[in-house]
């Protein structure tokens, strides 16, 4: 199964372009979608949750044209669609919620869909509040019944929008490890804020930003493309001794009395020494790249 | 299917589990819970239940429910056009799949609102006999139930193009109220819809125990398809509004959308067009320009009428004598016959034929030459009876009511012929007669009238279906009486199959108070009481008594106390009296018929002015096409009524014999009552009752069922002299001398009376 995306172009109404000429080819596997706040990726996931009409350009989904008016309807058919925000129903139970999702899937036979929904309850641990009311589920919980839906009816594609928003970190694992697991056999996209989300799961990658792809390949590319443009140097932690404003700053450690500084860009000062690149910091690398071509 | 179901299913639930929807039911059962508290608490089961407006059941809230329903739907629909909609249309779900099931379930979630509501007031009426229970289920239910439908799909479509609740709400409420205003005027929250069209709530539809919807049925049927093409054009509008403004929906099968659409349109359609054709099916009939009234006095009439019950067809032929009672230059004459019935054949008395033209209740007849002093006229006529029911007006009860109600309602029917039931009243519009406002009679009658139908009861004896009648005529002919029946001596009550308890304890009442009466008044008791649709009035023949069953556009004001009244058996001393008095008026109007009320011009708007009375200065196209119309008032009130401009009463001489009904009717009840009676008529002339005002009197008088004559002072009067007269010379002394006076003498006046029975009595009446 793949996903083709050709010359991909979404204009709103108020002329906000959201995606302009992207093409990507996603195969089987996690495919990771990072880009800053208005990069367009939760523009390319509702395009290809047949959402939005794309303003040009063309989709295919296992060769299903997701703006075609028939075929579109094959690609919902495979399609398990998490999306940014949630909108559940408060006041059913976790289990009438998920068999009205079921019966949309078209799983309309009872015993079929009491099994699958059974099944995605106990791979998404909800258990023990499947019998409550959703309004009375804590955030965490409601996540996890907005996943335990996407999974209903085994879909072949799955399309997952910041969805470890809200999530402690141990949740957040196991719901990385839940989707890196389902991946082996579909296409899982996850579209997040979290670099490290996509790179400790994700086989391939793309960056978009202000509706460009600027990169499209696997994280170990994208941090190859940064080698030489990540510098580590020690301040001495006393109050007083700040880093240079001119320096992009990735992170700085406490030990001590030392600050490690991993600095992004030209080498900072001649004691600083090139040092691997982290995805976040090739990430960091590139969107500064595409601000300075931008200005 | 599943997909359907579920959403239906999952739609009721949620409804259901909403607080706000549980509030909304608390609310509009509350009324019913209180009305039956405090009844019962004030162990009040006199209260009149016209005079609160809560006949039938759920009327009053269903009002209330319609204006409230879009906070119930909207969240509904406003939530999928947010966030949960993702996930909806991310599936493979189509709108229309979905709008159906979102419709279906809510409808289905209204529907425990709905029974909670009829039923409370049904538990109500277990204990409150005012409120018609036997309505609940057959009348308020469908009522509701199409209400709701149409209210829901309309919130729908608000919920749709608003997107938020509050702001639906408040458009809801707005829209309607502006719309009720502008359909009933002041009358708004009563909304007596001028227009079947707009008539939501079934309002005014009425229900007859013998006839069920009667002549209402068509009617009925295309406003239900009127109101369901209404509800899925809505729908469908609804839909491709929703297509248009949430692009995330497409349309896979296209194919059912446009058969949907099609559907709505055929329903709305023909639920217009058949609703217009019923509309005008049972339209008042205007009348002629002229009506020739009190033009012709009728010499002979010899008529002979076949009914054939079965196909309701009235077959006729006559032959009258008319006399001019004015000098006549037109060569015309206007006679009136029911809009139902087509004059075949006209002849003068030389025989030759004469051209008949046809105008709304009345036919107009071209004579060759004027007439002379006498003009010969042979009839030939046949069709079946026609009921004007001016679809859903108003029904107004009171004749003196202001401004153009009172051409809205339809005159009681002198002839009515429906379904095998029916009658065929002296004074109705079965045969062709001349325009006059008093009982008919001629001076030479020959009537004879054949029918094979089996439920025909007749004040003469029927021999193979023939009836005959030579002399002064019956004020009834024919009765083709309801199937519902129970013995009374050697003959029986009958009361239409649908009668609730109530309507047959009412025929039972009069039965016994006819049977008690019947010895003290001189009279035989008749033989069979019938209740019947639509009747105007009561009427008392030897052999018949007939009672109005309480369907119909009219009750006689005079008898309202009877026929609304609460029948239960704490208040049974008090029902007596009021039978009582419905009886003993009707065998005295019979004796002495009042002075009958004329025909008036109607009232017509024209040119945005209102033309009043006695003028005609308006042009005979304004009058056809504003369907202006003479009328006569349905019953010769008792009391007059000036607005100058506050309401006041005055007596008429037909007021004071009904206070002498009331007087025979208070003294044969039971000792209490008549102390009640006395007791309130002085309280009324004491200054306190000054001060409490005219609501807190007029409660009084309508808790103790005083007919409405009494509202004026000089019955009351009228009432205590006699009262006073006969502790004198003792009641049942007293009533003898009176009844035997008016059968006797039939004096003209009160005061006749009143001198005869000085004379007669050696006792003066008043202390000089």
């Amino acid at each position: 199964m793949k996903i083709r995306i050709q010359h991909l172009s979404k204009t709103y109404r108020g002329g906000v372009q959201a995606l302009k000429d992207v093409n990507l080819l996603i195969e089987t596997g996690m495919f990771g979608l990072l880009g800053p706040n208005g990069a367009g990726k939760t523009t390319l996931l509702r395009i290809l949750a047949t959402l939005v009409r794309p303003t040009h350009g063309q989709a295919k989904v296992d060769g299903f044209d997701v703006t075609d008016r028939q075929q579109k309807w094959a690609v919902k058919q495979m399609l398990g669609y998490i999306p940014q925000e949630l909108g559940l129903y408060p006041n059913l139970t976790v289990t009438e919620f998920l068999n009205y999702i079921a019966t949309l899937k078209n799983l309309h036979d009872p015993r079929i869909r009491a099994d699958e929904v059974a099944n995605v309850i106990a791979s998404t641990r909800l258990n023990p509040v499947a019998h409550l009311r959703i309004r009375t589920l804590s955030g965490g919980m409601k996540r996890r019944v907005g996943i335990a839906q996407a999974l209903l009816g085994n879909p072949q594609l799955l399309i997952v929008d910041e969805p470890t928003a809200g999530l402690d970190p141990e949740e957040r694992v196991r719901f990385r490890n839940l989707l890196a697991q389902l991946a082996s056999d579909r296409i899982v996209i996850l579209s997040t804020h979290i670099v490290e989300d996509i790179a400790t799961s994700c086989r391939k990658m793309a960056v978009l930003d202000r509706g460009h792809l600027l990169f499209h390949g696997s994280p170990g590319a994208l941090i190859k493309s940064a080698a030489d443009q990540v510098w580590e140097l020690h301040l001495p932690a006393e109050t007083g001794v700040e880093p240079d404003p001119s320096w992009r700053v990735a992170s700085q450690i406490w030990e001590a009395d030392l600050k490690r500084l991993r600095v992004i860009g030209p080498r900072p000062t001649a004691t600083a020494k090139a040092v691997q690149p982290t995805l976040e910091e090739a990430y960091l690398v590139m969107m500064g790249e595409a601000a300075e071509i931008r200005n | 299917m599943t997909k359907f179901w579920s959403i239906t299913m999952t739609e009721a639930r949620q409804l259901w589990r909403r607080r706000s929807f549980w509030i909304v039911q608390g609310i509009l059962i509350l009324p019913a819970a209180i009305f039956a508290t405090f009844i019962f608490v004030y162990n009040s089961s006199t209260y009149d239940a016209t005079g609160i407006g809560l006949g039938i059941p759920g009327q009053t809230t269903l009002f209330i429910y319609f204006l409230l329903i879009p906070i119930l739907v909207s969240p509904a629909i406003t939530r999928d056009l947010g966030k949960p909609g993702e996930l909806l249309w991310s599936s493979p779900l189509e709108p229309l799949t979905h709008l159906a099931g979102t419709f279906c379930g809510l409808w289905l979630g209204l529907l425990p609102g709905v029974f909670l509501q009829i039923g409370a007031w049904w538990l109500a009426g277990l204990f409150v006999p005012s409120i018609l229970s036997d309505l609940s289920w057959f009348y308020s239910l469908p009522t509701y139930l199409v209400t709701i439908t149409v209210a829901l799909s309309l919130s729908i479509l608000f919920a749709t193009l608003l997107r938020r609740t509050l702001i639906v709400l408040i458009t809801w409420v707005v829209l309607w109220v502006i719309l009720y205003f502008m359909v009933a005027g002041i009358d708004m929250f009563v909304p007596a819809q001028a227009s079947s069209l707009f008539n939501i709530y079934f309002y005014n539809l009425q229900i007859s125990p013998s006839l069920g919807l009667g002549p209402f049925r068509d009617l009925f049927f295309s406003m239900i398809l009127w109101f369901a093409g209404i509800s899925l054009s809505i729908l469908c509008l609804a839909l491709y509004l929703s297509l248009l403004t949430d692009h995330r929906k497409s349309i896979g099968k296209s194919r059912a959308v446009v058969v949907v659409s099609a559907t709505a349109i055929l329903l709305l359609s023909a639920g217009f067009l058949i609703n217009r054709k019923a509309v005008s099916a049972h339209a008042m009939p205007p009348s002629p320009f002229d009506i020739q009234q009190e033009l012709w006095q009728v010499d002979t009439n010899l008529m002979r009428v076949n009914v054939d019950a079965d196909t309701g067809n009235v077959e006729g032929r006559s032959l009258m004598v008319l006399k001019p009672l004015q000098q006549i230059e037109t060569n015309q004459v206007v006679l009136k016959l029911n809009p139902g019935l087509e004059l075949q054949a006209t002849q003068d008395g030389t025989g030759s034929a004469l051209n008949v033209k046809r105008e709304g209740d009345g036919v107009v007849i071209e004579l060759l030459e004027p007439p002379g002093e006498s003009l010969t006229l042979q009839f030939s006529w046949q069709g079946k009876l026609y009921l004007p029911v001016q679809a859903f007006g108003f029904r107004w009860k009171y004749p003196d009511a202001p401004g153009v109600y009172r051409n809205e309602i339809p005159r009681p029917p002198g002839a009515l012929l429906f379904n095998r039931i029916g009658y065929l009243l002296r004074d109705g519009d079965w045969y062709p007669w001349p325009w006059i406002a008093g009982p008919r009679q001629a001076q030479v009658n020959q009537v004879t009238i054949y029918s094979d139908a089996e439920n025909a009861l007749s004040s003469v004896p029927m021999e193979s279906g023939e009836a005959s009648w030579e002399g002064e005529m019956p004020a009834v002919f024919l009765v083709f009486h309801p199937p519902g029946n129970e013995a009374l001596g050697e003959g029986k009550i009958f009361f239409g199959s649908l009668s609730g308890s109530q309507q047959v304890e009412k025929s039972r009442l009069f039965a016994a108070a006819m049977s008690d009466l019947s010895p003290i008044l001189g009279i035989k008791p008749a033989k069979n009481v019938v209740a019947l649709p639509y009747l105007g009035n009561i009427i008392w023949t030897e052999d018949l008594l007939l009672v109005p069953d309480g369907s119909g556009f009219y009750t006689p004001k005079a008898f309202e106390s009877a026929l609304d009244s609460v029948i239960s058996p704490q208040n049974h001393p008090l029902n007596t009296r009021v039978f009582y008095y419905a009886l003993v008026r009707t065998w005295l109007f019979n004796l002495i018929p009042p002075e009958p009320e004329p025909y008036g011009h109607p009232t017509i708007e024209y040119e945005g002015k209102e033309i009043k009375d006695q003028s005609l200065d308006f042009p005979q196209h304004v009058w056809q096409e504003e369907r202006g119309r003479w009328f006569q008032p349905p019953e010769v009130l008792d009391l007059k009524y000036v607005w100058n401009p506050r309401r006041s009463t005055y007596i008429k001489p037909s007021g004071e014999f009904a206070s002498l009904a009331f007087w025979i009717a208070m003294e044969l009840s039971d000792p209490d009552v008549m102390r009640e009676d006395l007791d309130l008529m002085a309280y009324l002339d004491t200054p306190e009752s000054e001060e409490a005002g005219r609501g807190a009197r007029y409660t009084r008088q309508a808790t103790q069922l005083w007919p409405y004559s009494l509202e004026s002072k000089a019955a009351r009067d009228v009432v205590k002299s006699f009262h006073a007269y006969g502790e004198k010379i003792g009641q049942e002394r007293a009533i003898e001398l009176v009844v035997q006076i008016i059968r006797e003498l039939r004096p003209a006046t009160v005061e006749e009376l009143i001198a005869e029975l000085e004379t007669r009595s050696g006792v003066q009446f008043r202390e000089k």
